[in-house]
């Protein structure tokens, strides 16, 4: 196993170069680019616009900034957005906790209550709950998750008024109760989809070990039916559903861009959608390369998850 | 805040009561009484990249500096130009002005003034605002009227003597920011890499020390700025604590937060939101006209409208008026000029009868001009029909909406408008935008009139692209003449005269038509009293020491 | 004739009915799931609405200024017109024909390609594995937003293909990047059932009497492990027509005057506080269609599991 890992983490970092330099290939054909707002104001004279394609660093030939921008990279340097002149990681750091507290709140809560909802509804298979609980699976899945926010932000903030429409805090609060209900709304609307579908999951799997002989031969040994669901069942069950839920861990740094727009949130997922709108191209090949890194690693710890826990699975 | 969170329990009960929460916005910022502090939150839609207002290239930079920063001379909500740091608007008449041979030199005198760290604000610190417009390893959008500057004399603490290499008229717009030397001067020297001084990525950008009316006390990216009020101000102690720059991208959020309390001040509110904005209780609406305004093109390079009577005609076969009223609500006025009609001293009014509404006199000069209705309804000459394209800005409803106005418009007076909408970028874009490169024939879309008259850039011969922004392709010599000795009329009557001739030879040639004024909407929570909403670049922050809250909200 | 396994009924002389079919089978068992087949009619439904419906309706591109944003729903326009005067519920079946295409379209690409490539990656095992995987790996790593503007950026206005129409291309091409970066999950699953089932022994019996790779893949492989993957294909769908709402909300997918759920949704994103039931509709569609679906897909899944007892 442990040449396995070894073997994976060595094949990633070429892979992980060739998406860098893929991503920045593509970076570069989006239309606009970081000089538009200044070749479209007609008071910048031509002159002006050499002089600041200068201080972008823009006037090198492309190979030239990517093997710059590589160099940098090496030394843990993410350069300087083209956009505010900030260091980057500055401004990652500065937009990262917002999306940690939103994404990994969200995380939790559709962890929690999706694993929960599932088991039970395998346990109570066929029942009125198993029905509910599968029917609002279903819906949850289904819904345009974007119409869901604004629809929450309509009916809770704008005709009810109970929660606050946007923002992390309220100005000059710092409370926690002030936090929470600023995180209802866009948390709800995350967790639904992620809810629903790991409900889901973890029902088909539990299901698939009550259904095994080695559980009918814990219960006619005369253990009781919770150490039978909880020790025996359970933790097979969850297996398959970790593999699922490792894939899941790099969305909590990429954000979620439409929650954050919607409700205001400043988070790394605005960061890279404005980003992209003005091709502040630093900004986006470091938010790129981390997810990039994060996806690597998600996949990597998911195979991992799964052939350890399933003694059926081999790698050659 | 008037709005709770309900315990599950209670839920039931409480979608019972609650109901609507009614139309009334509650308070703002968790003020229960007198003894918080009193403050203002002020949203805006866009987050400045930067609070350094030289290297900027966006709109929303204006209005987060204006607390912050002085300038020499602003301009109030009727366009006139206002002393801020210097004591008195220097002009010809009151000989601050001089003219000196070829150039001119104008005389400031500045107020005694502190930055925010309290130390004095001095002539020299002018001369080095200059500096900075002028070191080419700045990252400055515009030098402007900088590169005009011969040199600056700053003979004791409190004047400064600025000497111009010509006469240059619109000299009252420079100077809208000054820097802090003793703040400043080490970041500009060095140089992050040649060409590039530190200055563009100086810590002073994102916490700028100035000596405006308020300072800034924090800044939390993709959330608000703050500011708290500066006591010591030239101009008199701000009447509130603190001022909130609030960043909302929405404008549904927006909508919200000012009926929620959470916002006192919802700037350039969308149009669509009008109606319900007039029925919500407890705020006000300023409708101002701006200084944009929607316009449309005529590329004279294409034969056809290199004909005068085509392009009066066009101008006459629109009708302005029930364009604003199906497209606008009827909030947006009739254009006439390039200049504002708010800038009362330039604009010269006998523009509007000469581009009325009149489909008929259209007719009769595209007659004359020899275009013949042919059976499709379509005119025709010499075996061409008259079909010209019209561009603008793709995803944007009201103009789409307009194109398809005017193309009933046209149609019956005889011409095929077709319709050929592209992406922001390709319209303005350089070098191969259409407008640039002069690939269309009818261009939509919006300028910003100034307060200083000067368009040479628009109407002048010599600025047709790649040199400028001519991009009608414009050519009289009497325009020539006129706009350079504009530029170069210090004496306001005599340029009020000069620039009064221009618009009515543009009404004349009809180089292009101007449409409709825009007019924001800026919605104020009724308890602030001293908002005046101003339309010019100084932005609706430019009286903020002004402002108060009303007693007893 | 009669089988090994006597039956009560079984008189001498008598045969037994033949047995069930496998499609019969399998339909038998769909139709136990009743929310299956409630959606099978919605969906129906639908569909014809969105094929059919527009001819009956008035062109949606009519454009009546005199008549906007009417909400009260009248016999002309039975769910009112939008802001530029046109017919809501015409435009809402137009877009239905847009949307269902796109991801219909999206998905079946989607599944092609990743069932090739979880065959290939899952039967061959090794470095073609880890090649496929490691690929996988790169597409979950371009973020869908940036390689439409790209794209879109250099399809706008030129036609790729002279005969076939710029609206068509454009739905095409929408089409063509959902599916390219939505095949890696049904890969994965493909690759998943492939590792386990060549274990098993009949894979076995068919090398050890010289059956060649490609004939072991589509004659075995691929039936065996077609109900997962016909199943991820409807679902695939539901996930595609979300996603083409998503990008044409953000203002990345289909363009107006094209009508998709999507971008109307993002139109009446303006009219929100105005009109906000111009928002309510496309997003109704959107989720009726999708969870139509999400239910056929379980009815067919539990249609087809060979452990569900019938």
């Amino acid at each position: 196993m442990g040449a396995y890992i070894l073997r994976r983490l060595l094949t990633s970092l070429p892979l992980l170069l060739g998406v860098t330099l893929l991503l920045f290939c593509i970076m570069h054909l989006m239309p606009g680019g970081p000089l538009a707002a200044y070749t479209q104001n007609p008071r910048v004279r031509p002159e002006d616009l050499e002089k600041i394609k200068h201080i972008m660093g823009l006037d090198q030939p492309l190979y030239m900034q990517y093997l710059y921008w590589l160099r940098s990279l090496l030394t843990g340097n993410l350069g300087n957005s083209l956009f505010t002149g900030q260091a980057v990681t500055e401004m990652i750091a500065s937009f990262l906790p917002n999306t940690l507290v939103l994404m990994g709140t969200s995380f939790i809560v559709s962890l929690a209550i999706g694993v929960f909802l599932g088991v039970m509804s395998a346990v109570k298979q066929y029942t009125a709950f198993d029905f509910g609980v599968t029917t609002f699976a279903f819906i949850g899945y289904s819904l345009p998750v974007f119409w869901f926010g604004v629809m929450l932000l309509l009916l809770f903030a704008a005709q009810l008024k109970w929660l606050p429409s946007g923002g992390v805090h309220d100005l000059g609060e710092t409370g926690l109760l002030d936090l929470i209900e600023h995180l209802v709304l866009p948390v709800t609307m995350l967790s639904i989809v992620s809810v629903a579908s790991w409900s889901r999951y973890m029902r088909s799997s539990m299901l698939e070990v009550i259904r095994q002989e080695y559980v009918r031969t814990a219960r006619a040994k005369g253990l009781d039916e919770f150490r039978v669901i909880g020790r025996h069942a359970f933790r097979n069950a969850l297996v398959p559903v970790v593999t699922i839920i490792a894939l899941a861990l790099p969305g909590i740094f990429g954000g979620a861009i439409m929650t954050e727009t919607i409700f205001a949130w400043p988070g790394i997922g605005r960061l890279f959608f404005d980003s992209l709108g003005r091709s502040d191209y630093p900004v986006i090949m470091a938010i790129l390369t981390i997810s990039a890194a994060l996806v690597v690693v998600s996949n990597i710890l998911a195979d991992i998850a799964y052939a350890a826990l399933d003694p059926r699975i081999r790698y050659d | 805040m008037r709005r709770v969170l309900p315990s599950l329990l209670s839920l039931g009960l409480l979608a019972g009561c609650a109901g609507k929460g009614g139309d009334q916005p509650a308070k703002t910022g968790g003020a229960e009484g007198g003894a918080m502090a009193r403050t203002i939150v002020i949203h805006n839609q866009q987050e400045p990249e930067t609070l350094n207002g030289a290297i900027s290239s966006m709109m929303a930079t204006v209005d987060a500096i204006t607390p912050i920063m002085s300038a020499l001379i602003t301009v109030n909500d009727k366009m006139e130009y206002i002393a801020d740091l210097a004591e008195t608007v220097p002009t010809l008449e009151n000989k601050g002005v001089k003219l000196e041979g070829k150039g001119m030199t104008v005389t400031y005198k500045l107020r005694k003034a502190a930055w925010h760290d309290g130390k004095p604000v001095t002539s020299d610190d002018v001369k080095f605002t200059w500096q900075v417009y002028q070191d080419p390893a700045v990252k400055a959008t515009s030098r402007d009227g900088y590169d005009k500057i011969k040199a600056i004399d700053t003979p004791d603490a409190q004047t400064v003597v600025v000497h111009f290499k010509e006469i240059y008229a619109p000299y009252l717009g420079l100077f809208g920011g000054i820097f802090p030397r003793h703040l400043l001067e080490a970041d500009l020297k060095k140089q992050d890499k040649p060409g590039d001084s530190h200055f563009n990525q100086s810590a002073w950008n994102r916490a700028p020390v100035g000596s405006g009316a308020f300072k800034f006390k924090e800044w939390v990216p993709g959330d608000h700025i703050t500011y708290e009020a500066n006591t010591a101000y030239y101009r008199g102690k701000p009447k509130i604590d603190t001022i909130v720059f609030k960043i909302i991208p929405d404008e549904n959020n927006a909508y919200t937060q000012l009926q929620a309390g959470a916002i006192d001040i919802y700037q350039s509110a969308a149009l669509t939101q009008y109606d319900q904005l007039k029925q919500m209780s407890g705020v006000v609406i300023h409708e101002t006209p701006s200084l944009s305004y929607e316009h449309l093109d005529f590329n004279l390079a294409n034969p056809v409208l290199a004909d005068v009577k085509v392009r009066r005609a066009i101008s006459m076969a629109i009708n302005r008026e029930e364009i604003s009223a199906k497209i606008y609500k009827g909030l947006y006025k009739a254009a006439f000029s390039d200049q504002s009609p708010l800038n009362t001293i330039y604009y010269e009014p006998a523009v509007e009868k000469l581009s009325a509404f009149d489909p008929e006199g259209a007719k009769k000069l595209l007659d004359e001009a020899g275009w013949v209705v042919g059976e499709d309804g379509f005119r025709a000459k010499g075996g061409k029909q008259l079909k010209l394209g019209i561009a603008s800005t793709s995803g944007r409803k009201p103009r789409e909406l307009t194109e398809q106005v005017m193309k009933s418009y046209l149609k019956a007076v005889g011409i095929n408008l077709e319709i050929n909408n592209v992406p922001g970028p390709k319209l303005f874009g350089r070098p191969d935008g259409l407008l640039y490169s002069g690939q269309y024939d009818l261009g939509l879309y919006a300028w910003v009139s100034n307060i200083d008259p000067n368009n040479i850039f628009l109407w002048n011969s010599k600025q047709h692209p790649p040199a400028g922004q001519n991009y009608t392709r414009y050519s009289n010599p009497e325009v020539d003449k006129l706009t350079e000795a504009g530029n170069k009329t210090v004496n306001t009557a005599e340029r009020a005269k000069i620039y009064k001739r221009i618009q009515l030879l543009l009404a004349q040639d009809a180089p292009m038509m101007p449409l409709l004024v825009w007019t924001t909407l800026n919605v104020v929570n009724q308890r602030i009293e001293g908002f005046k909403p101003n339309p010019t670049s100084a932005g609706n922050l430019w009286n903020c020491h002004e402002w108060s809250i009303k007693q007893g909200s | 004739m009669a089988t090994a396994t006597a039956s009560r009924d079984a008189r001498p002389g008598a045969t037994l009915p033949p047995p069930e079919s496998f499609g019969a089978m399998v339909l038998r068992r769909f139709l136990k799931h009743r929310l299956a087949v409630a959606s099978t009619v919605m969906l129906v439904v639908l569909v014809l609405g969105s094929v059919i419906g527009p001819w009956f309706l008035p062109a949606y591109d009519a454009q009546d200024l005199s008549n906007t944003n009417q909400l009260v729903p009248t016999l002309a326009h039975p769910l009112g017109t939008d802001e530029l005067g046109q017919d809501v519920l015409a435009r809402l079946l137009y877009a239905g024909r847009i949307s269902l295409f796109v991801g219909l379209s999206a998905a079946v690409l989607g599944v092609l390609i990743g069932t090739l490539i979880g065959a290939i990656t899952g039967y061959f095992g090794k470095w073609i594995d880890t090649l496929g995987m490691r690929m996988t790996d790169m597409f979950l790593c371009i973020p869908l937003l940036m390689l439409l503007l790209v794209l879109s950026n250099f399809t706008r206005g030129k036609t790729l293909v002279p005969f076939i129409a710029p609206e068509l291309q454009q739905l095409a091409l929408i089409a063509v990047i959902i599916g390219a970066s939505s095949w890696m999950g049904v890969a994965r699953l493909v690759r998943g059932e492939f590792l386990s089932l060549r274990e098993q022994e009949f894979i076995e019996a068919s090398l050890s009497v010289g059956g060649k790779s490609a004939w072991i893949i589509t004659r075995h492989l691929i039936p065996n492990a077609m109900a997962p993957i016909f199943v991820a294909a409807t679902l695939q769908v539901g996930e595609a027509i979300i996603l083409e709402s998503g990008l044409s909300f953000l203002g990345m997918g289909i363009q107006p005057p094209v009508p998709s759920w999507g971008n109307m949704l993002s139109n009446a994103q303006q009219y929100m506080i105005a009109t906000p039931w111009l928002a309510v509709y496309p997003g109704i569609m959107i989720f009726l269609t999708v969870v139509s679906i999400n239910f056929i897909g379980d009815g067919l899944r539990d249609a087809l599991d060979p452990k569900l007892k019938s």
